[in-house]
């Protein structure tokens, strides 16, 4: 192909480079017409969102957006007239004025996203917004970005809502403000839940839930029952994870309540020795056990309770065991060196406040924390609420010092014991 | 560049590179480097980079230096249990998959081009459905009231339920599916390229059909079988959303582990000696089997 003779050579070669170099120049030119294109397309999708001052989550036209930098905190109380998803009652709450004092401020809250999100945006962060006039921007929660934001010293969030033992670690590991005690007011919170670091945000349980279908007269009573093969038949289905079954298993081998901790842990896995192999379903999600109930395919399995409380509202033919349930709460947290500390303080302790909880518990079957929001609560909301004095005694509450200390090895075990 | 002039050098002893066209290879070289520039930093930056992070981090406790980790990984028989429970089931999808994948692929090389495109289109469908919509959707079919039950027992063919999820199966049959398109599309674009003249010629010469296939198609598509089973056990390796919706208690994989220790135990350094000790293991496997099919073939060496 290539010449013989070298000054043809040359030429050739000559001729290869030059066509090389326009192809480079050619190809160069490319590159910085996409990279132009890529830089200019962002600035200007950058531009665009600056001009609708949309928060990435508000999906509709919400109080974020009449709350913006250039309206009032007067001119956004009309706004919520015509808006029919903000909730006038809590711009009422006990200690909050309108007096627009983070005017013009904006924090980022994370939360775990779904019907959660859409009430607290009602219940909470909209009313928030209103009074004092800061803007509420919502994202999901995650423990391994707060931790990623924290090391990286780029932290976006202001509150961040975690899981109970997942806020107490983050804090014993040096990623979390200390909560200012100060502004968030603990009298009437239920005990307990008051880290240095993270505060209960709601109670939640885990449950027994079985198929109304499978028992219409006779429901499962208890974890004893659940391990009852030969008097209770259905297929059985528990949470892959070995917290609660620990505990379930220490109460269906006769250990009471009260002196669940510290856990026997070689008696609860040599009970749940006895059941292993019977366990249809190791779930994972939460969405998993009201559609495995809801299918026929589970009759009787472990749930979280505002999934099954939910379900059961849609008509599914499913129901909750309060008895012996596993109690425990997620958290409020502030990352370390969150941006705008104080607000997020005075949003935790408005989101505490026993209007807001109670407000809170009648749209979705979580506990409140404040012993106040009881007062405020129907008898029918009761019944469905973790942390209402009538369940709370039928149940145990979590000791998550306990699982911090010995979650590792009893995670191996469960693991392992899993496997064989 | 530098080929020619060596082409040249064979032939005729007598001949000298004039100089000028040794600067013309320097400057040459010079400018494909530059072009490999951008790739090189981007490969340091988003590869490279993390990698060694990760690796680093994989030796620290609490700051300092230590081989905790890797101690903990091999003296806790859970890790090893669940490395092999992942292996094996990375092995047995690349099986399935190329059981399944083979024929089809045969079958789109040897369609006129214009069904191909038609039908390489199907094989990509996959790819446009959510993963976990694909994962809910294979539970509904196969669960013990699923679909799939409810036919088998109307045509009698069981009377009791089927368990087909929940245990291995499940898994297998959720993760082929999503694992079909890697092993088709590297296998259809190295058996488009085999010249089916050589078939004709074989029969020509007295081969049967079989021995056609064996001896010739079959050799020259080993690139495709070595690329396809290279993407799809490595990707398999690594899944951890089928194993957990579908899978039996039995059926935990080490993507699972990693998870549970980044956000519920949030003990990055330990999850990145598993991350760390999966990727070594990884390596020695494919290095293997480099060894046993050739793979660098794949990328066009000795041909």
């Amino acid at each position: 192909m290539a010449p013989r003779d070298p000054n043809k050579l040359l030429r050739y070669l000559r001729w290869m480079d030059y066509r090389d170099r326009m192809q480079r120049r050619r190809f160069l030119k490319m590159m910085a017409m996409a990279g132009a294109a890529t830089i200019g397309g962002k600035t200007l999708a950058a531009c665009e969102t600056d001009d609708a001052d949309d928060a990435p989550a508000a999906t509709d036209d919400t109080a974020d957006d009449t709350a913006t930098d250039d309206a009032p905190a007067d001119d956004a109380a009309d706004d919520t007239a015509d808006d029919p998803d903000v909730d006038d009652e809590m711009t009422n709450v006990e200690g909050y004025e309108a007096d627009g004092r983070y005017e013009g401020r904006t924090i980022v809250v994370t939360d775990f996203g779904g019907a959660m999100r859409d009430i607290w945006r009602e219940i909470a962060y909209d009313p928030f917004s209103q009074l004092t006039g800061v803007e509420i921007v919502e994202d999901t929660s995650d423990s391994a970005l707060l931790r990623s934001q924290v090391e990286s010293e780029n932290v976006e969030w202001s509150m961040s809502q975690q899981g109970g033992s997942t806020g107490i670690l983050l804090g014993q590991q040096g990623m979390l403000e200390p909560l200012d005690y100060d502004v968030i007011q603990r009298d009437g919170l239920v005990e307990g839940i008051d880290d240095e670091h993270a505060l209960g945000c709601l109670f939640w349980s885990t449950v027994i839930a079985y198929n109304t279908e499978t028992f219409p007269d006779d429901p499962p009573g208890g974890w004893e029952d659940f391990w009852d093969l030969d008097n209770v038949p259905g297929a059985r289905g528990l949470y892959d994870w070995p917290v609660p079954n620990l505990e379930f298993a220490l109460i269906a081998a006769g250990v009471p309540m009260d002196d669940l901790y510290p856990l026997d842990v070689d008696l609860a896995f040599e009970k749940l020795d006895e059941i292993r192999d019977e366990i249809l379903v190791w779930w994972e999600e939460g969405a998993q056990p009201p559609q495995l109930l809801a299918d026929g395919e589970l009759d009787i399995c472990t749930a979280w309770n505002g999934r099954i409380t939910d379900a059961a509202e849609a008509g599914q033919p499913i129901a909750i065991q309060w008895n012996e349930g596993s109690m425990t709460f997620d958290t409020f947290t502030v990352p370390r060196g969150a941006p705008e500390p104080e607000i997020a303080m005075d949003l935790i302790n408005f989101m505490s406040r026993p209007e807001v909880q109670a407000r809170m518990a009648e749209r979705i079957p979580y506990g409140p924390i404040h012993e106040g929001a009881f007062d405020h609560l129907d008898d029918d909301i009761m019944a469905n609420l973790p942390s209402s004095p009538e369940l709370m005694e039928m149940q145990h509450e979590r000791d998550i010092d306990f699982w911090l200390e010995h979650e590792d090895e009893i995670l191996e075990r469960w693991q392992d014991w899993l496997l064989v | 560049m530098a080929s020619i002039a060596r082409e040249r050098d064979p032939g005729s002893s007598h001949y000298q590179p004039d100089p000028r066209l040794q600067r013309l290879h320097r400057r040459q070289l010079l400018s494909h480097l530059g072009l490999l520039a951008l790739a090189v930093t981007l490969l340091a930056v988003l590869f490279v980079y993390p990698i060694s992070r990760i690796i680093y981090t994989s030796f620290l406790i609490d700051g300092s230096f230590s081989l905790d980790h890797y101690r903990r990984i091999i003296e806790v028989d859970a890790y090893i249990r669940v490395l092999r429970t992942t292996l094996t089931i990375g092995f047995q999808v690349t099986l399935i998959c190329l059981l399944l994948g083979y024929p089809l692929a045969y079958f789109l090389a040897s369609v006129p081009t214009r069904w191909q495109r038609i039908l390489i289109i199907l094989v990509l469908v996959p790819f446009w459905t959510s993963f976990l919509v694909r994962t809910y959707a294979w539970m509904v079919l196969l669960q013990r009231r699923g679909v799939v039950n409810d036919w088998l027992m109307s045509l009698g063919l069981t009377s009791e339920p089927v368990q087909m999820m929940y245990n291995r199966m499940g898994v297998l049959v959720g993760m082929v599916h999503v694992m079909l398109p890697f092993m088709v599309l590297p296998l259809f674009a190295v058996m488009i390229g085999i010249d089916r003249n050589l078939i004709r010629a074989a029969q020509n010469l007295g081969a049967s059909p079989f021995q056609a296939f064996r001896r010739v198609f079959l050799p020259l598509s080993l690139p495709g079988i070595a690329a396809g089973s290279i993407l799809v056990f490595i990707l398999s390796i690594g899944f951890y959303i089928t194993p957990a919706l579908m899978g039996g208690r039995q059926d935990t994989m080490i993507a699972q582990l990693i998870e549970a220790q980044v956000r519920d135990r949030l003990n990055w350094e330990f999850a990145t000696a598993i991350a760390t000790f999966l990727l070594i293991v990884t390596v020695i496997i494919v290095a293997v089997y480099n060894r046993i099919l050739g793979t660098e073939r794949v990328f066009g060496e000795d041909r």
